[in-house]
């Protein structure tokens, strides 16, 4: 703890308020994300929510356990492009099963999730340009199939966000998402041999990555170290940071001059 | 956007905070089954309150006040069972000792997002549910799994926030140990638990509104809207039924 006694900051009085206001701004601005991107609000995610200054929508990035999508338009394929992929393949299922009953069906049907951000840390930069999130995504998904079942999971995993301060405010600039494991609703998840066998059925979210290297491997859970917890800093530090040059993602073993 | 002074958004936190204290004290109240007090502490008096649930919506004073009271009948009548059950344990207690014994309801409310109006006379809020409650049925006690979303209007009188139109919706509102879309299991009828069965909560008074939860070719569900920064309550949408 001695370290980061450095980056204690002294406030004035309405140095504080505003502090304390952005930080309220920063939680709603993550529970607004979480919201969208589970109603497939993910075009109005990233307008609204997202960099636009040039200077970080070039390495904006979005990290799943097997990667990361760099730059903001490979934000959107993974979050737009790829996950209305999935939702037309089941669309197209659906249809290929029965033409007729859902031929006037729209994209999204047979489908459901939720994401959430609970428990959070939040610190902000002592310059006041950065900050860093970290919350528990602890949702669900549904997938529905023409033979009348679905698969339905609990979802279990952390969000870690880098967030920037541009012209109109509070942005989102890196996201990680590691999943950690789904539980299919109505089994018992001792079970399921995660470690053994790897089950990971959200696998099918991860999607192609720009830059494709381990981020979180939940079989053993070792990347999501004490390090990456968001706690006081100067500035940005892209070795710190959550974007796809940083040191998120690394073993602990790779990282040992952190300890 | 408008912008505020500091001591305007000083204020502003005071009244986040209250908002979220509002909802935090609703959902402890339901987990220790004060489910009945609900209308009474935390909502207006005013006669254009709403609640609009799954099953449909509850509009007007009396309506959303009725079905509040229906589930501390609820909670009377399977805490009156439950004792009979247990003579050993709970045998000689009165009514009110046994009120909400065996049941419970988790109903934590996360990822926020408020926005108070301009002007300062309204708020508005939505917040995910991830819970679970236990209530008797005929078979016993049976636990359910809930995910969904609180939304909800609130409004300032006399310098309090108090609910005016609530939204509850459910995405997932099932049976543990079976599959969200799965059918449910029915139990054995327990003796002395039947009477349970012929309980029913006050009809909606809106039935044309709700929610449905998952299934398996559901078209696209989302939540309810999220709260957008306004000026007054007159240039925004209602979460009223």
């Amino acid at each position: 703890m001695e370290k980061f006694k450095e980056y204690k900051r002294e406030f004035t009085d309405e140095e504080m308020i505003l502090h304390a206001w952005d930080k309220e701004t920063i939680q709603d601005l993550i529970g607004r994300f979480v919201l969208y991107w589970g109603n497939g609000d993910t075009v109005r995610a990233l307008n609204e929510l997202w960099v636009k200054e040039p200077v970080h929508t070039a390495d904006a990035s979005f990290a799943t356990n097997i990667g990361f999508f760099v730059g903001i338009e490979e934000v959107r394929r993974h979050l737009v492009d790829e996950y209305e992929a999935i939702e037309r393949k089941t669309l197209d299922a659906f249809r290929a099963a029965c033409p007729e009953k859902y031929a006037d069906a729209g994209l999204g049907m047979g489908m459901t999730r939720t994401h959430s951000c609970t428990t959070p840390l939040l610190f902000i930069s002592v310059d006041d340009r950065y900050a860093r999130y970290l919350g528990y995504d602890l949702g669900m998904t549904g997938h529905g199939s023409p033979d009348g079942t679905a698969k339905c999971y609990f979802e279990i995993g952390l969000l870690l966000v880098e967030l920037v301060r541009e012209a109109d405010g509070w942005k989102i600039w890196h996201v990680v998402q590691e999943h950690d494991f789904s539980i299919e609703s109505g089994t018992n998840y001792n079970d399921v041999d995660t470690v053994l066998k790897g089950y990971d059925p959200a696998s099918r979210f991860y999607g192609d990555p720009t830059v494709k290297k381990e981020v979180y491997d939940n079989q053993f859970g070792w990347e999501y170290l004490f390090y990456d917890m968001p706690r006081p800093f100067k500035t940005y530090d892209e070795d710190e940071g959550y974007g796809p040059n940083g040191k998120v993602g690394r073993k602990f073993y790779e990282r040992l001059e952190m300890l | 956007m408008k912008q505020f002074t500091p001591e305007q958004l000083l204020s502003r936190l005071e009244w986040r905070r209250e908002l979220r204290n509002i909802m935090g004290r609703i959902s402890h109240d339901y987990s220790v089954k004060q489910e009945a007090e609900v209308y009474w502490r935390y909502w207006s008096r005013r006669e254009d309150v709403s609640l609009l649930l799954n099953r449909g919506g509850y509009r007007g004073a009396d309506a959303v006040k009725g079905y509040y009271a229906a589930l501390g009948e609820e909670i009377a009548l399977s805490s009156k069972l439950i004792q009979a059950k247990f003579p050993q344990t709970l045998g000689g207690k009165t009514p009110e000792e046994v009120y909400g014994v065996g049941m419970i309801t988790y109903l934590p409310f996360e990822s926020q997002v408020i926005e108070i109006a301009d002007d300062e006379k309204t708020a508005k809020g939505i917040w995910n549910i991830r819970g679970s409650y236990c209530k008797l049925t005929a078979g016993g006690p049976v636990a359910y799994w809930l995910f969904g979303w609180a939304a909800v209007d609130f409004i300032l009188e006399d310098g309090a926030w108090k609910v005016w139109h609530m939204q509850m919706l459910f995405n997932v509102d099932h049976q543990c140990g079976v599959g969200f879309t799965e059918e449910e299991k029915v139990f054995e009828p327990v003796p002395g638990f039947e009477e349970i069965e012929s309980f029913r909560l006050p009809e909606p008074n809106v039935k044309d509104r709700g929610f449905t939860p998952f299934y398996p070719d559901r078209p696209k569900s989302t939540s309810p809207q999220c709260p957008v920064p306004y000026g007054a309550f007159a240039e925004t949408f209602s979460y009223a039924v």
